[in-house]
């Protein structure tokens, strides 16, 4: 009799432990979730790209806009860019002024990113200006990260 | 129906403990103790009150740890099973969810070890 009381409350003691701790798991799930959703529902995209000449430098401007519709507010972690021009890789676009958080439903939140040709590469640039053909190809990946848990989101332009 | 409340109390506890890292985890608490150590302890100390004998309860607990490693890794792979990752990145995010779940699992081990065993040695001296 005692044997099979203690065994009754102990299982009693485990299922409420279990019940408890499911209901945990189900509401982290549920955050878990919509952390990654909110993530991968920013939006990134390249709004304009401005060939500046100054000289014998060229400089490649690149404005990138970023929406973040959710409800969340969101930490910039990194942003990286590389830019083709007629399918020659000319290099790797440096982004200034970076934000720290893309606040909840904030929209066409503004980056810029300088390409600056080196030497090398400046007759590239030239060639398409001769031709008068432009054929950009703009693409790479910006981190975001909520409670950290990071994703990269992935934008691409191809003129 | 020995065997069924052996598997109960190896779901019970692997649940618990699990609840507790993914908190830690979804949450950001950053509080090892409370979130990791503490539970693995109290498992520890309920398997050895569970079963008398030392050697079942550290079987136990080595299936508590392999079960709670196997089912972070599900909960922290879960985005990528219900496609909210873009198709290139579910991977290396799956990789990198089980490499997470195998950190925190590994912090929880040697509490859980240690518990079980100072525990059970007080319970089976308190028998005799």
């Amino acid at each position: 009799m005692t044997k099979l009381s203690r065994e009754k409350i102990f299982f009693i003691i485990l299922l409420i432990i279990l019940l408890l701790s499911i209901y945990i798991i189900y509401w982290n799930i549920i955050d878990y979730i919509n952390i990654y959703k909110a993530i991968s529902g920013v939006d990134v995209k390249v709004a304009d790209i401005k060939l500046s000449e100054l000289g014998e430098s060229y400089k490649i401007y690149v404005k990138i806009l970023i929406t973040n519709p959710s409800d969340l507010n969101i930490n910039f972690v990194d942003i990286g860019g590389h830019i083709k021009l007629n399918t020659i890789y000319l290099g790797i676009i440096n982004f200034y002024d970076k934000p720290q958080v893309i606040g909840k439903r904030s929209f066409n939140v503004t980056l810029m990113g300088v390409y600056e040709a080196t030497p090398d590469k400046i007759t590239i640039i030239k060639k398409a200006l001769m031709e008068g053909k432009f054929n950009w190809e703009i693409y790479g990946w910006a981190t975001f990260e909520v409670k950290g848990q990071r994703l990269m989101v992935e934008y691409r332009l191809e003129t | 129906m020995k065997k069924i409340m052996d598997l109960f109390v190896l779901l019970t506890l692997t649940v618990f403990n699990t609840a507790f890292i993914f908190t830690f985890e979804v949450q950001k608490t950053q509080n090892v103790y409370v979130y990791i150590v503490f539970p693995a302890i109290i498992s520890g100390i309920i398997l050895s009150i569970y079963s008398i004998d030392i050697k079942k309860s550290l079987i136990l607990s080595i299936f508590i740890i392999l079960l709670s490693s196997i089912l972070l890794s599900l909960f922290y792979s879960l985005p990528a099973f219900l496609g909210i990752i873009a198709e290139d990145l579910v991977n290396p995010f799956i990789f990198l969810s089980v490499k997470k779940a195998v950190n925190n699992v590994l912090i929880m081990i040697l509490p859980l070890i240690i518990s079980t065993l100072i525990a059970s040695t007080i319970i089976s001296g308190f028998m005799e």
